[in-house]
């Protein structure tokens, strides 16, 4: 993203072990990016709304938003469903990155509007080759400025 | 063997039975039908007997005409019945020998009686011959001593003897033969009722047939009597004929009773029959008013007068007049007798022909009963045979329809019903392999990679070592600190703390499991007590948040008292876990007896779970809303698989801001099957 490095990726995650993992995994692929990491589906959508505990604060825009699928309070198909259903946030590109590769849920993903879906591979050499050209890829996607 | 093919072959077994009942009654039918064939015969041949005897009669009375009168003509006569009886001889013998061919009843019988009445006519004939002999030769007192000696005795003792033993014959054989009809139409009992009428009509045509010929056979008898005075002059006979006269009066009464019997069964009215029999009584009549007036002559010793009232009067009276009038009278009641008859055949024939529609019409309705009724059970049994095979082949969308509401209608229904729960098990069953797969697998990645990490670190330090890089110089490449402070102390935390939690995983597995293999030991427990020593253990949170707790009346229910501590704990520990801080909090327990089940309720007004939420509750591991309580998400499964296996269900509704009531149900204890747990 050489012209996109002011794009914030929003990880949200409820295994921190994973969060740092993908973290690292982006960052050997020379990911510059900031990357702000959310435990739950809650969090996520209260960060981008500005509601609840974030509130207050002022966060930059454009976001890439990395979704886990398996998260507590919200799950992923919880959270995708409020982002695309917005109109203030459903432009927002939506990478799905969970252990399931069952096809139904596949499917229901792309049906509720996420952009892209990865499966967590369980060998950590795919992980990380997949994360890393998940980074690749990010180098040059293109990300819808703020509206 | 199949269920169709044994409702086949009992069909078959039916219609056998009926197919040998509607022999039976065409046999029957036959039977009557070919003995009321024979009645007319002989009748006819019973008539043919008596007009012979009332030959013999005339023959007697014209023979005693010529001794008195001694006139040509009565000689003429007296021939011309010889020749006349001969002729009826020989077509009563060819009629009983057509008889014995259609093989009636007691017909040979009656073939031999007739020779022997024959031969015995031939000795009366060559007797009268002699008497008619000696009379010409003028030996008068000798042919009436021969007459007397000889050709009475063969007439009176041995030729009527033999006449009368016959028609007693030919009126057995009768009787024989309406006790067969009888007989028969009793098996038939429809056809009987139809018939009797006919029967008793026919039957009682036949008595006044018989009472008539008793008339026509005593007026004979008492005129012989007078005939026999008037050529002998013996006062004897005159006593006689006074007896038979009191015999005829009889006989007349027996014809009236029998005519009176027809009018009540409305066989004949009035007039018919009765006004011929009535010119019978009147003729008679005429015939004792001549006798007195000849007798009075004679007592006067006006012989010569007496005579020709005789010639004039009472031969014609008698012959001429009352035995014509009776032969009338005979020959009108043996037509009777034959319509009556040919009346009877029909009404059983016709009767018969009902039974037989009647049959075909019970036949063709099991028949409409069999395809109707059994044949949509057999209908069913196939679709539920077909169907839970397809069931049992693994697919569980398919559910059997039959079209009726009866056994068969449950039987199907219960097994969709078992076919619904079966594909729910399943697919909990999928969704917890999921899950767990799912949650298992979560901290493998983190291991395997922090694991990997920890090689990437070591290669670092080793590279660093060996290039002697001063410490922290590197650029694009971390310094050694770092990686020994930061990445691999964090590294080994990430992995100690996976390695924790899949062993957290796998033992709340373990007890999940446990939960569902425990043998339970259902008991009459009273819930009201176990509740409330539950709330005691909980007594210092309930205290702390100000819990207003009611326990409504629980009524007892049979239960294993482990696993129902295990279901109220969790509900109750729930209920009081996710109370809304800041709200004072209400907790309800409740139930509700049903007939087949206890539906037990636990309120809270806590803070609710989210409708998207809602199936996710009893999910294994699944911790909904704010994770600012701390638990495994173990409990609401365990309490599901705990009110499964007591073959109750449990189900929750819920408002985020109001609370949520949590019920389950438990079975009544069934005193027939002693079971209500199930695995």
């Amino acid at each position: 993203m050489e012209d996109a490095r002011h794009v914030t990726i929003l990880l949200v995650e409820d295994d921190p072990g994973h969060a740092v993992l993908i973290e690292k995994n982006l960052r050997r692929a020379n990911i510059a990016n900031s990357i702000i990491t959310l435990g739950d589906g809650r969090k996520a959508v209260d960060f981008l709304f500005k509601e609840g505990e974030y509130g207050r604060g002022s966060h930059p825009t454009p976001f890439l938003i990395l979704l886990d699928l398996n998260l507590p309070v919200l799950d992923g198909y919880q959270v995708l469903k409020i982002i695309k259903n917005d109109e203030r946030t459903k432009r927002i590109p939506i990478v799905v990155l969970t252990t399931t590769d069952n096809p139904h849920e596949v499917a229901r993903c792309y049906e509720l509007g996420c952009n892209v879906y990865i499966t967590k591979p369980v060998e950590y050499a795919q992980f990380s080759d997949a994360i890393r050209t998940l980074g690749l890829f990010f180098s040059i996607v293109k990300v819808p400025e703020k509206e | 063997m199949s269920i169709k093919g044994k409702l086949i072959a009992g069909l078959s077994i039916i219609t056998m039975i009926l197919t040998l009942l509607a022999a039976v009654v065409i046999w029957n039918t036959a039977k009557i039908h070919r003995q009321l064939k024979l009645f007319s015969p002989t009748i006819d041949y019973l008539h043919d007997i008596r007009r012979m005897r009332s030959d013999f009669y005339k023959q007697g009375h014209a023979l005693a005409y010529f001794l008195i009168f001694r006139k040509e003509g009565n000689k003429a006569d007296l021939n011309k019945f010889s020749a006349e009886i001969k002729e009826y001889l020989k077509k009563t013998e060819r009629k009983a020998k057509t008889r014995v061919g259609r093989g009636a009843r007691g017909a040979e019988k009656a073939v031999n009686k007739l020779e022997e009445i024959g031969k015995i006519y031939n000795e009366f004939l060559n007797s009268v011959d002699s008497v008619l002999r000696l009379d010409g030769s003028g030996k008068r007192e000798e042919a009436v001593l021969l007459i007397k000696k000889e050709a009475d005795l063969l007439m009176d003792d041995v030729l009527l003897r033999k006449i009368d033993g016959a028609i007693i014959d030919e009126v057995e054989n009768l009787d024989a033969m309406y006790h067969e009809v009888f007989m028969r139409l009793g098996l038939m009992p429809w056809v009987y009722e139809k018939s009797f009428d006919r029967t008793a009509i026919a039957e009682t045509a036949l008595h006044y047939f018989l009472s008539v010929d008793r008339v026509d056979l005593i007026v004979n008898r008492q005129m012989k009597k007078l005939m026999d005075y008037l050529v002998t002059g013996n006062s004897g006979n005159m006593t006689m004929f006074e007896e038979y006269g009191v015999d005829v009066k009889k006989a007349f009464e027996e014809v009236d009773g029998i005519a009176q019997v027809q009018r009540e069964l409305a066989f004949k009215d009035e007039k018919s029959g009765q006004t011929s029999m009535r010119a019978v009584k009147q003729r008679y009549a005429e015939v004792l008013e001549s006798v007195e007036k000849i007798l009075a002559l004679r007592k006067r010793g006006k012989a010569e007068e007496a005579f020709g009232l005789m010639e004039r009067d009472l031969k014609f009276l008698i012959g001429g007049a009352l035995l014509t009038t009776i032969d009338g009278v005979m020959y009108e009641s043996k037509e009777e007798i034959a319509d009556a008859h040919r009346a009877l055949l029909q009404a059983t024939i016709s009767a018969g022909l009902q039974g037989l529609i009647v049959l075909a019409l019970v036949l063709a309705g099991i028949f409409i009963v069999f395809f109707r009724l059994i044949g949509g059970m057999v209908v069913s049994l196939v679709r539920l045979k077909e169907g839970t095979e397809i069931i049992g082949r693994g697919d569980l969308d398919h559910r059997i329809a039959t079209p009726f509401k009866d056994e068969l209608g449950e039987l199907a229904s219960s097994f969709n019903k078992m076919t619904d729960a079966v594909k729910e098990s399943n697919e909990e069953l999928k969704h917890f392999a999921y899950i767990v797969s799912h949650d298992l697998r979560a901290p493998l990645v983190n291991i395997k990679g922090f694991a990997a990490e920890l090689r990437r670190s070591l290669e670092e330090i080793g590279s660093q070592v060996n290039s002697g890089a001063p410490r922290g110089e590197a650029t694009d490449e971390k310094g050694l600190d770092s990686i020994l402070r930061r990445d691999v102390p964090e590294a080994l935390g990430f992995i100690d703390s996976s390695v924790t939690r899949m062993d957290g995983l796998i033992t709340a597995i373990l007890k999940l499991s446990r939960i569902g293999r425990r043998e339970l030991t259902p008991e009459p427990l009273d819930p009201e007590g176990l509740v409330r020593s539950l709330l005691k253990t909980l007594a210092h949170q309930l205290e702390e948040r100000k819990v207003a707790v009611t326990v409504g009346p629980l009524p007892r229910i049979v239960a294993d008292k482990t696993a129902l501590e295990q279901i109220m704990g969790n509900l109750l520990d729930n209920a009081v876990k996710y109370l809304e801080p800041g709200r004072e909090g209400i907790l309800e327990i409740t139930a509700e007896q049903g007939p087949a089940e206890t539906t037990f309720h636990i309120r809270d007004n806590g803070r609710g779970i989210a409708k998207d939420d809602m199936p996710k509750v009893f999910e294994i591991f699944r911790r909904l809303g704010r994770q600012d309580v701390s638990g495994e998400g173990m409990g609401l499964a365990s309490v599901k698989t705990l009110v499964r296996r007591h073959g109750g269900r449990i189900w929750c509704q819920s408002d985020p801001d109001k609370g949520s009531i949590f019920s389950f149900t438990i079975p009544r204890f069934d005193e027939n099957t002693k079971k209500t747990t199930r695995t």
